[in-house]
């Protein structure tokens, strides 16, 4: 019986590293091909921002990089940025990645960029590749759109109001649809939000929250955002508005320890009591060397 | 001054040290001054180049040349705290290895500071340390507790060398260049061996003993209190100056048991250091580990059992052998454990196992300082954006290995040359215990 049952477990331990070889070599068989001839896969993003004051293209570059597999961007890496419709392909420049694995290319009239037949704008983005990476590409599009911000104050109710239009081929401006936009106040470390709003012919309103600090004169700056759109990118309007509460500036009272440009007193006190008591101890075995030496005369004398 | 004939017969014992020079030593004088060497292209290339080419960036900016400050500093006060300590309970076995521990305090303290100085990105603002400093600021702190404490380690250093420096100005029968005669005199300002001169030698060693003991508590309290002050995982702790003091005088009287040893086959010291004076500074290097390990267990446990975001990611770094869990292991584990195992067990107490554990506890407590550093600095309160690996990671370019080494050999160096200017056994100490005898 415990013979057979020995049998039993052996062919069992068998079966069981028999499957794990399988699978162990079917691993290694997946990274292998992910990780084609040595080399690196690059994860590449495309982003499209439309300032008031600049139009960007923007590719961020990362790749799993070191023993531990860990994404981090990669730098130095050549960036061709292409004007595409659907019979050109122009070159508009190239761009190497910089620390944050980011090439930025700005995008200016004197570039002439050819629209598609949407009446927007699209782009190739390509890396093609080296000793270390495999080549990637990303494709992206956007219209042109701008949003305007205008506040409206009725009997104490404050509103803010975004306009947005796009550009059309003929240069004509048409109220945008289907869009929603972000209202934010920026703050000291991030974007304080203050309302979302869907487009209805071009016009979206949110209210003015009233308890919003802004500088002494009570100024806030505002920003109307498309954020991430499949057909815009990005857009981003700001205007400045006094609707903030106006702030006092900060009298310090009282002394505040380590951070305040004077030492507390206590601590002044304790290090003068300190070293004090260590130097009167130091000058008073100079004087008992000079007394050696002094001691010497008197004893030749 | 007259000297007495067991005088003379102490200084004949030891005056081959000071008149001549072995092929060994001349062998490694030769080693270390090549070593010192090496450093200057290396100190000249990050002098014009500037710290890019150390491993310090924006997130890990203190390196190695704070761990060798902090290192050295720590060795210092073993010398203080031991000698202090020693004189003052009047234990007659400190006489052979006080001049040893005296000697590692004023030399570790001169080249501690030097780090710093190579840690800071612009020498040119060196003034404002001075000219800026704010009473409220640990660097100040710093500043003015290690220049107190390095005057007070030369006076007592000095003090305690006077009446051999007379007797070496006074014995015709040394045989070395005679430059070192007119220096002799100097330093022994007149000393005639007269009953007052006698007590007042010993007055001002008991005060500078006394006084020694608190300021070198003082000044490591201090050291670890410029990491301390700072809300950072594993540093902000209220153990972290009795923590750092036990630390300190764990590392620096195994650099004592060290330098005894290295001394004791250089100059064939074998009758006077002896396995007694092993075997005394290896209870105390014990006890001390044992405190250590205890207040290790207790710092990380605390940490640990408090469950804070930062400090948890802080202890699995440490404990993860893919990150600081080997050095981990070697401080907290090896550096401990292994001592108290070689001293604790009878059978073991040999001076080589002693010196062995040692070098053991020296070395695991330089790496100690290095994961109290650089891996609180890779973890920073505001999370590290995606960047470039060198910026997350810190580790040692070869600039700093050198100039690491160098400073090694410049402590070596300094050790050899004084104890050939000075017999490294106090003359004066053990004669007085002869003549007793």
């Amino acid at each position: 019986m415990k013979k057979a049952m020995k049998i039993f477990i052996l062919y069992k331990s068998g079966k069981i590293l028999v499957l794990t070889l399988i699978l162990v070599s079917f691993i290694d068989f997946e990274i292998k091909a992910q990780n084609q001839g040595g080399k690196e896969r690059i994860y590449m993003k495309a982003e499209f921002f439309q300032y008031e004051d600049k139009t960007e293209l923007k590719a961020v570059l990362s790749a799993r990089i070191g023993e531990k597999r860990k994404m981090l961007p990669v730098e130095f890496l050549p960036v061709n940025f292409y004007n595409v419709t659907d019979t050109s392909e122009i070159l508009l420049t190239t761009i190497s990645s910089d620390e944050k694995g980011e090439a930025t290319l700005l995008l200016t009239e004197e570039m002439k960029l050819a629209r598609n037949d949407e009446g927007g704008y699209s782009f190739e983005i390509r890396f093609d590749g080296d000793d270390k990476f495999r080549k990637a590409t990303k494709d992206i599009s956007a219209r042109e759109v701008s949003i305007e911000i205008s506040f409206i104050e009725i009997d104490s109710i404050r509103t803010i109001q975004a306009k947005a239009f796009e550009s059309g081929i003929d240069g004509l401006q048409i109220p945008l649809e289907e869009a929603d936009i972000k209202f934010y106040v920026p703050g000291s470390f991030s974007l304080y939000a203050i309302g979302e709003a869907s487009l209805e012919n071009g016009i979206c309103e949110v209210n003015f929250p009233v308890t919003l600090p802004g500088d002494s004169l009570g100024n806030l700056t505002i920003l109307a955002r498309i954020e991430d759109s499949d057909d815009f990118g990005n857009v981003e309007a700001r205007a400045v508005k006094d609707w903030g509460l106006a702030r006092e500036p900060v009298i310090i009272e009282s002394n505040r320890g380590l951070g305040d440009t004077d030492a507390p007193l206590w601590m002044v006190y304790t290090l003068l009591v300190l070293l004090s008591a260590v130097w009167i101890h130091y000058i008073y075995v100079f004087v008992v060397i000079y007394m050696i030496k002094k001691d010497a005369k008197v004893s030749k004398v | 001054m007259k000297l007495s004939d067991t005088t003379v017969r102490e200084l004949k014992r030891h005056a081959h040290q000071l008149e001549s020079t072995s092929t060994f030593e001349k062998f490694m004088v030769v080693f270390m001054v090549l070593f010192v060497i090496a450093g200057i292209p290396a100190l000249y290339i990050q002098y014009v180049e500037g710290h890019i080419v150390t491993g310090m960036r924006d997130n890990v900016f203190w390196g190695v040349y704070i761990v060798n400050f902090i290192f050295y500093i720590g060795i210092s006060y073993a010398g203080a705290l031991i000698s202090g300590i020693l004189y003052l309970l009047q234990v007659e076995w400190r006489k052979p290895i006080i001049r040893i521990a005296e000697m590692i305090t004023v030399i570790s303290t001169i080249l501690g500071p030097i780090y710093i100085l190579l840690c800071m990105g612009r020498l040119d603002r060196l003034h404002h340390l001075v000219q800026y400093a704010r009473i409220q600021s640990p660097i100040t702190w710093d500043v003015i507790a290690i220049t107190t404490y390095l005057i007070g380690s030369v006076i007592f250093l000095y003090l305690a060398t006077i009446q051999d420096f007379a007797i070496l100005r006074d014995y015709d029968g040394l045989k070395v260049g005679k430059w070192r005669k007119p220096i002799y005199k100097f330093l022994a300002v007149s000393y005639q061996d007269t009953e007052r001169q006698r007590n007042l030698i010993h007055r001002g060693i008991t005060i500078m003993s006394i006084i020694i003991i608190p300021l070198a508590v003082l000044v490591h309290s201090v050291l670890s209190w410029i990491f301390g002050m700072t809300l950072r995982p594993g540093w902000h702790s209220t153990i972290f100056a009795p923590y750092f003091v036990v630390a300190a005088v764990y590392s620096g009287t195994g650099v004592l048991i060290v330098a005894m040893w290295v001394y004791r086959k250089l100059y064939h010291l074998e009758d006077i250091i002896t396995i007694k004076h092993f075997k005394y500074l290896g209870i105390i290097l014990l006890v001390l580990g044992s405190l250590y390990g205890y207040f290790t267990f207790a710092e990380y446990l605390t940490n640990w059992y408090g469950s804070e975001k930062w400090e948890l990611e802080l202890i699995y770094k440490l404990f993860s052998l893919d990150e600081f869990g080997w050095m981990f292991i070697f401080a907290a584990f090896v550096g401990v454990l292994l001592p108290i195992i070689i001293i604790a067990v009878p059978a073991f107490r040999t001076i080589n196992s002693i010196s062995f554990a040692s070098a053991i506890v020296v070395i695991a407590m330089w790496v100690k300082r290095y994961i109290i550093i650089i891996p609180t600095l890779e973890t920073p309160l505001l999370p590290i954006q995606e960047t470039r690996i060198e910026y997350i990671h810190y580790s040692m370019t070869w600039i700093e290995w050198l100039l690491t080494i160098s400073g090694l050999a410049v402590f070596c160096l300094f050790f050899y040359l004084y104890s050939k200017f000075v017999p490294i056994i106090p003359i004066s100490e053990t004669s007085e215990t002869d003549s007793k005898e």
